[in-house]
């Protein structure tokens, strides 16, 4: 045997080796501690992780709700360390814990916070009640008109709730149903006044359940888990209020204020003291055993109480943390038992790498039986080469259809819960639901028309506005232009479409956005920063230098002697293009037309840095609006268990997307192979 | 006589609007050029501010003042790892199986169709398998430089294939065929024939791809990297999120000198991703002229 026969047969065993090796590695332990939750206590966590001794922390603001489920799904490294929380575990959220083993915990109390509703620094409202806030926030309220009904609540301005306040809208921009601070403002801000309302009321008992609901009519804006963020949206939009730490409040001292509620005004000394209405403890969770693999959790929690930090002009203080004292802090969790073991999904997970462990070592001993044939070196090559290329094939092959479905399960759990009729014909978008049972934020509506819509647009005003320019272009230097302009100009066309879409996302949003906002309002016309219009151009500049080369590729396709023949006749350039060329090279324009609006639809950063989270069922191109993919990312909890609505919905928008992308696209890669076409790699 | 006459109007006319069409198409051409250039000089403009040497040196912040890139950089360098040692090389295999020694049924045809239009679809749906299969099932450590990479790798993996096809197809017949004439196998007439003169342009497109995946943020965000990583990742598995959505991040905050330094790593971020792919475009270029 050759030498090229027995490296072929170390390869599999080596192979088979690699992969033993690599399996566990992927389970393997880490150090580095993993701190996710509440983004109310982010900016303090990281601010101590950055002074903390040992491996660089990974700390995750996904919502103290999301944070806590993430957290009880069990012990291990897959699981985070610490939990922020910005309200206490609820008896159920602990009781998870315990059956998934991850309990005893300990729970530490880092400080306060008081709710904020931030406005713009000259926003013009002056104190609230708590009544207010609940008459203007709630989603049902008493029947204005008179009467014991309960209504939907009708009303649009601050004045019409009480005379004395501005005719400005009710429009409250605060963090959705993954979040602590949502939960704490339903609870002490909103559900009081309405159970005060229900005491002795007729309709006490019916009405009760709804007690803590929040608007889904858009005067209440779910606009992500992150306070700064928010803020940064609010200073778009002045008329607007947001509900925030605050932390973020001292952060942005000077670009907002905070109205007064029940006449106090929250600073340290109202929140601590309990003066301020909304004041609540912020608190961590932590797991002892992680102790055993992450040996820098106590020094983190040390770091919240580090007296230089704490004290006044500290670093934490500096970021709006009202500390709590260090040595009433520490506790064990009072829900803390015996342990259970095997949560669902592990097992799954456990069975799925067996199975995949199972059929590769089956390949392999089949591989080998087969080489162990006698058979000439060569050959043999040939055939283990050809192996290998038919596997990649294959491997790739099945990596793609996973994609379908990992898309494809949490859908279907979805539309078991949602009627796909609602889905795909509804008006109303506010996808709020629980995401635990104890959760009052109503039922979430679901109709996607109103953010397919907003990606329509979106896509729409991009071509419409790419798409003559591209043309022009394409045909200057498919007509006109020299062969060294050709040749530089499709290597730069191939670069620029390398630009990451971050880039035109800071463009869109810190540049294009306010200037359109501001020259329609120069031109007396009311625009949002945010606007469909800025993200629709921007996306449309994005998309310039693909649709330039495709449509100059579909120019080229056309046999050259065809435009000849009738420049020989005595035709124009012009003329030969128009009569000749454009007319044989339509289909594929057409094609590379399609491939642009899928690539439009599908963009994501751009979209997200400038067009907003609210959905608007209107076509104006000024108003803000939101996309499926702005959504899906907004929406993505980053909870591992699929298990509600809320954590499938980014998964079902997915599929959504891939659905109305995938056959305009299959169209149009027929259309070119059909007019012998090779779309050039430029993506 | 007057037959004539209109017909030299018509003619005149006719020059008249080639000239117009031409004119129009070259202002269009240029028109093109300076939107493209836009975004640029603005990202310039704004960066101005944010720009210093020590955001190199430094890891990221929750101040802005104290904010760099160096965790972001090593983070996205690192990601790029198993891009370019698992994707790349997987998806030039399938590219060349599929297109040199796999007849157009069966499963090379599935794979062949799948990957076509697999292509075509939003990287930001790549994020949703990332979480579904690599987070939840395979269990990769959230918010690490392994993670990204091997979403970015299952993102770029169908461009890779259908890019690498793409310069195979370049090969003109005769070459395989000359192949066949001396006897060689499928496999002897694709190493010793077509990848020769194929590789130059396969080696380019990854570079490319390689650009693309270093610029790209959307699947990232789906998968758990909208987070903070203290320090900077020595090795795969330790935290860092890559410089894309650091910028998206900072794009975000409402601190004006965070924007600033948004625009500062935008520009470094550009810069990088300029250098890959004029890089892939010289390559591509140089083999073609041997």
């Amino acid at each position: 045997m050759s030498r090229a026969a027995s490296v072929n047969r170390a390869a599999p065993p080596a192979l088979l080796l690699a992969m033993l090796l690599l399996a566990p590695a992927a389970d393997a332990a880490r150090s580095h501690p993993v701190i996710a939750g509440s983004s109310t206590i982010f900016p303090f966590a990281a601010a101590v992780a950055e002074r903390a001794p040992g491996p660089g922390a990974l700390i995750l603001p996904m919502g103290s709700g999301a944070g806590i489920a993430w957290f009880c799904e069990g012990l291990g490294a897959q699981t985070p360390d610490i939990v922020m929380a910005s309200r206490a575990m609820t008896p159920e959220e602990a009781s998870a814990c315990r059956v998934a083993g991850a309990s005893p915990l300990e729970r530490v109390q880092i400080g306060w916070d008081g709710i904020v509703l931030a406005a713009h620094a000259d926003g013009a409202l002056p104190g609230l009640t708590l009544a207010d806030l609940w008459r203007a926030l709630a989603q049902r309220v008493p029947d204005p008109a008179g009467g014991t009904e309960w209504v939907a609540n009708p009303y649009r301005s601050w004045h019409e709730i009480r005379p004395e306040l501005p005719d400005l809208p009710i429009r409250v921009l605060g963090p959705p149903a993954t979040s602590g601070t949502r939960d704490a403002f339903a609870a002490l801000a909103i559900r009081p006044a309405c159970e005060a309302a229900l005491h002795g009321h007729p309709r006490a008992d019916g009405e009760r359940r709804h007690c803590g609901e929040l608007r889904r009519d858009g005067a209440w804006v779910d606009a992500g888990e992150n306070d700064d963020g928010l803020i940064a949206r609010l200073g778009a939009d002045p008329a607007s209020l947001g509900v925030v730490g605050f932390g973020a409040l001292v952060r942005n001292a000077g670009r907002v204020g905070a109205v007064c509620l029940d006449g106090s005004c929250p600073d340290a000394d109202t929140i601590r003291a309990g003066g301020y209405p909304l004041a609540r403890p912020l608190y961590l969770y932590l797991k002892p055993a992680h102790r055993a693999f992450v040996p820098s959790l106590d020094a983190f929690v040390a770091g919240f109480f580090a007296a230089q930090a704490t004290a006044e002009g500290g670093r934490l203080a500096r970021l709006g943390l009202v500390p709590a004292p260090a040595d009433a802090a520490r506790q064990p969790h009072a829900a803390d038992a015996g342990a259970v073991t095997g949560a669902g999904w592990r097992n799954i997970r456990g069975w799925i790498a067996g199975g995949v462990l199972l059929a590769v070592v089956v390949a392999l001993a089949a591989g080998m039986a087969l080489v162990r044939r006698p058979v000439p070196a060569s050959r043999l090559l040939e055939k283990a080469m050809g192996t290998v290329l038919w596997s990649s094939a294959v491997v790739s092959g099945a990596l793609l259809a996973v994609v379908l479905a990992t898309l494809v399960v949490p859908t279907l759990n979805f539309f078991l819960q949602v009627s796909p009729v609602e889905f795909l014909g509804g008006r109303h978008w506010s996808p709020e639901s629980a995401i635990r049972a104890s959760q009052v934020v109503g039922e979430g509506a679901f109709g996607v028309l109103p953010v397919l819509l907003g990606s329509v647009m979106v896509a729409f005003i991009a071509l419409a506005f790419a798409l003559p320019l591209a043309c022009a272009a394409a045909v200057h230097g498919h007509a006109w232009a020299g062969l060294r302009f050709r040749r530089g100009w499709r290597v730069g066309m191939r670069l620029a479409a390398l630009i990451p879409a971050v880039v035109y996302g800071l463009f869109a949003a810190l540049t294009a956005g306010p200037a359109i906002a501001a020259t329609a309002a120069a031109l007396g016309l009311g625009a949002a920063a945010e606007s469909t219009l800025a993200a629709g151009i921007v996306v449309g500049i994005m998309l310039l230098p693909v649709l330039a080369v495709r449509i100059e590729d579909a120019l080229a396709a056309i046999p050259a002697a065809a435009a000849e023949a009738a420049l020989g006749l005595g035709a124009t350039r012009w003329e030969a293009l128009r009569d000749i060329v454009l007319p044989a090279a339509r289909p594929a324009i057409g094609a590379a037309v399609l491939l642009a609006v899928s690539r439009a639809l599908g963009e994501t950063v751009v979209v997200l840095m400038a067009v907003g989270l609210v959905a608007n069922w209107t076509l104006d191109p000024l108003a803000s609006t939101t996309t499926v993919t702005a959504q899906m990312v907004a929406l993505m909890s980053g909870t591992h268990e699929l298990d509600n609505v809320r954590t499938q919905l980014p998964f079902v928008l997915g599929l959504f997307l891939a659905i109305i992308i995938l056959p305009p696209n299959a169209w149009a890669l027929r259309i070119l192979r059909r007019s012998n076409v090779t779309p050039s790699p430029v993506y | 006589m007057s037959r004539l006459r209109r017909s030299t109007d018509t003619s005149g006319s006719r020059q008249r609007r080639d000239r117009t069409a031409r004119v129009l198409a070259r202002g269009g051409a240029w028109l093109l050029l300076l939107l493209l250039a836009l975004p640029l000089l603005d990202l310039l403009r704004r960066a101005s501010g944010g720009l210093e040497w020590a955001l190199f040196l430094r890891p990221d912040s929750i101040e802005a003042g104290a904010a760099g890139i160096r965790g972001a950089l090593q983070a996205s360098l690192l990601a790029l790892v198993p891009v370019i040692l698992v994707a790349t090389p997987l998806g030039l295999a399938v590219a060349v199986y599929l297109e040199e020694i796999a007849a157009r049924r069966g499963v090379a045809a599935l794979v062949d169709g799948s990957v076509r239009h697999l292509a075509t679809l939003p990287p930001v749906v790549f994020g949703l398998l990332g979480f579904g299969g690599l987070v939840v099932v395979l269990g990769l450590p959230v918010g690490t430089p392994l993670l990204a990479g091997a979403v970015l790798g299952l993102a770029m993996l169908p461009r890779v294939v259908l890019a690498g096809q793409f310069a195979l197809r370049q090969v003109p017949a005769f070459v395989r065929e000359t192949g066949y004439a001396m006897g060689a196998s499928p496999l002897q007439v694709v190493t010793s024939h077509v990848l020769p003169r194929a590789a130059p342009a396969m080696v380019g497109a990854s570079f490319s791809m390689l650009a693309r995946a270093l610029g790209e943020a959307a699947p990232l965000l789906l998968v758990g990297f909208a987070a903070f990583a203290v320090g900077r990742p020595q090795a795969m598995t330790e935290p860092g999120i890559p410089l894309p959505v650091v910028v998206y991040q900072w794009g975000g905050l409402p601190d004006p000198l965070f924007a600033a330094r948004a625009a500062a790593a935008g520009l470094v971020l550009v810069v990088a991703v300029m250098l890959l792919g004029v890089a892939g475009e010289w390559l591509a270029r140089r083999g073609r002229a041997t």
